[in-house]
């Protein structure tokens, strides 16, 4: 997904998605978190690429059950 | 007061059925060093008043005057208040009120436990002032249970980031491995005998592997968090850190069980986790993965769990090879995804207030700011993959008893020759299935470093970690080995 783009464009998108998310994130800080960034982009790539069913529901909180 | 092991022997041979069973492993440890002894050693010469809680919290301290300046292992040591904790245990044992077998036991909790009147910094500046005005459900049920709270271990800020600011015991220019290294430390450097840690992608059993300690990560739900500083609320899993099995057993008899405050506990039975010691593994399944999954880690790592799988079949145990879940890898990147995201929405305060207080170069504000760009569809994109990797899971573990593989790819500091696919750690934190690190060995090649493995089986299926590894221990001395220090 985000393999096209260049570092100063990830950088711009970075910028305002954090405006978006209420941060103010300096230009130093934008080049202090590029590399995080840029991992994580990786991290949400290899989840894309996994073929989901359309029905398939979000797991954020689980309980397990014992079996036996 | 100076105890044999033959005067603690003779001592224990009434009426201690169940902990001088458990206890067996140790025959060979020093014993001389009150410092050295296992939770079970210990409680069984309190219970029959050869040591008392302050004797022993004494020698504790004493301990951790001698070498707290080259392990680094606590942030804290609450050294009056464990003083006033003993006291009071000794009183009530004097007057017969015996609580059971952590009944004056000096333990210590990652500094991310909250700890009534004593400061708990989760390793950061931006807590450094910050005193708690309740005890985690952890940290409580250990002093119901009459433990003696001496400290609280270190941990990189917030958990985040896999080195320790301690030093290995075993090699003090390596790291002990983190986030719970400062327990890691504290249990090799015989500074406690009982500790807690948390793991969010490994956080027990690296540090546990690394320090030659054993490191249990419950099942997600069996150990309450609430009072636990997060990284990520549905990855969390809390558990106990010991020098032995049976200790580790002991504790999670305390720790687990149902809290009304953590929404994500589960009212399940609490067995005695004691009771399957001694069981021995004839017949019992372990699956393990295909060779070609671990052929890059170093060498001393796969020549450790061979030598351990050799030890069970010898045993009786079967060993299955198996197939690993298709969705595995891509679990390992959805981990990371799930737990940016949760751990920036804990941070969204700090980040919103003065940020600089996390220091330079903290990874904890990085983390937070990255995981506040991510949009909700990514997130939710990764709960979804766990949910089908939940599937593979249960289906996986329906061919064997229990899961074991090395503990980690390589020993404290050693960089890999190859990038190492699949490390098998932080599939558990996903799942929830509890998993254990427990001693295994030292490297050669360099000489000294431990080396560990990982027991892993079904929810709410630890008894069967704690008898398979048992019996692993009872084969071994790794276990009783003490760093130079």
């Amino acid at each position: 997904m985000h393999k096209n783009m260049t570092d100063e464009e990830i950088k711009e998108v970075m910028k305002q998605t954090a405006k978006l998310a209420g941060l103010d994130l300096s230009n130093e800080r934008i080049e202090a978190d590029l590399s995080s960034m840029k991992r994580h982009l990786d991290a949400i790539d290899a989840v894309a690429e996994v073929n989901l069913k359309l029905e398939s529901e979000p797991v954020p909180t689980f309980r397990l059950e014992k079996e036996s | 007061m100076s105890v044999s092991r033959r005067t603690f022997l003779k001592g224990s041979v009434a009426g201690a059925a169940a902990l001088s069973s458990i206890s067996q492993g140790t025959s060979q440890a020093n014993a001389s060093e009150l410092n050295y002894l296992s939770i079970a050693e210990a409680a069984e010469l309190i219970r029959t008043r050869q040591l008392s809680p302050l004797e022993l919290t004494q020698a504790i301290l004493d301990r951790i005057d001698q070498v707290e300046s080259r392990v680094l292992a606590f942030v804290t040591v609450a050294r009056d208040e464990a003083l006033q904790a003993a006291r009071t245990a000794q009183e009530e044992i004097a007057r017969g009120q015996y609580r059971g077998p952590l009944h004056g036991i000096p333990f210590g909790v990652k500094d991310t436990h909250y700890s009534k009147g004593i400061k708990s910094t989760a390793g950061s500046p931006l807590l450094a002032d910050f005193i708690p005005t309740y005890d985690a459900t952890v940290v409580a049920r250990m002093k119901e249970a009459g433990a003696i709270l001496v400290g609280k271990t270190r941990l990189p800020a917030f958990s985040m980031g896999g080195d320790t600011p301690s030093h290995n015991p075993w090699n003090l220019s390596r790291t002990p491995g983190g986030s719970s290294g400062g327990s890691a430390v504290a249990l090799a450097a015989g500074e406690l005998a009982a500790a807690t840690g948390g793991d969010t992608s490994n956080s027990i059993r690296h540090p546990a592997t690394l320090c030659n300690v054993v490191g249990m990560k419950a099942t997600f739900g069996l150990v309450s968090r609430y009072g636990v500083i997060p990284i990520s609320w549905s990855l969390d899993h809390i558990g106990p850190m010991t020098r032995t099995v049976a200790d580790n057993a002991l504790m999670l008899n305390v720790l687990a069980g149902y809290d009304p405050q953590d929404d994500y506990t589960v009212d399940v039975s609490i067995p005695d986790y004691t009771k399957a010691l001694g069981r021995g593994v004839r017949g019992i399944r372990i699956g393990i993965p295909s060779d070609s999954l671990v052929d890059d880690f170093h060498a001393d790592c796969i020549r450790g769990y061979q030598d351990a799988l050799e030890v069970y079949q010898k045993l009786g145990a079967e060993l299955v090879e198996v197939e690993m879940p298709s969705t595995l890898q891509a679990m390992d990147s959805g981990q990371r995804v799930i737990r940016i995201c949760e751990a920036a929405s804990y941070h969204e305060h700090h980040l919103a207030g003065d940020p600089d207080r996390y220091g330079e170069n903290a990874r904890p504000r990085s983390e937070g700011e990255v995981g506040a760009l991510i949009p909700a569809v990514h997130y939710l994109r990764a709960q979804k993959l766990k949910k089908v990797f939940l599937q593979e899971m249960r289906q996986l573990f329906r061919s064997f008893d229990v899961f074991i593989t090395p503990g980690r790819p390589a020993p404290a500091g050693e960089p890999l020759q190859f990038r190492v696919r699949q490390d098998f750690a932080k599939m558990f934190n996903c799942s929830g299935y509890p998993a254990m690190a427990v001693p295994a060995g030292f490297s050669t090649s360099p000489a000294g470093l431990p080396v560990g493995l990982q027991i892993a089986a079904k929810p709410f299926e630890e008894e069967i970690i704690y008898r398979v590894a048992h019996a692993y221990e009872a084969e071994t001395d790794w276990h009783q080995r003490r760093p130079q220090l």
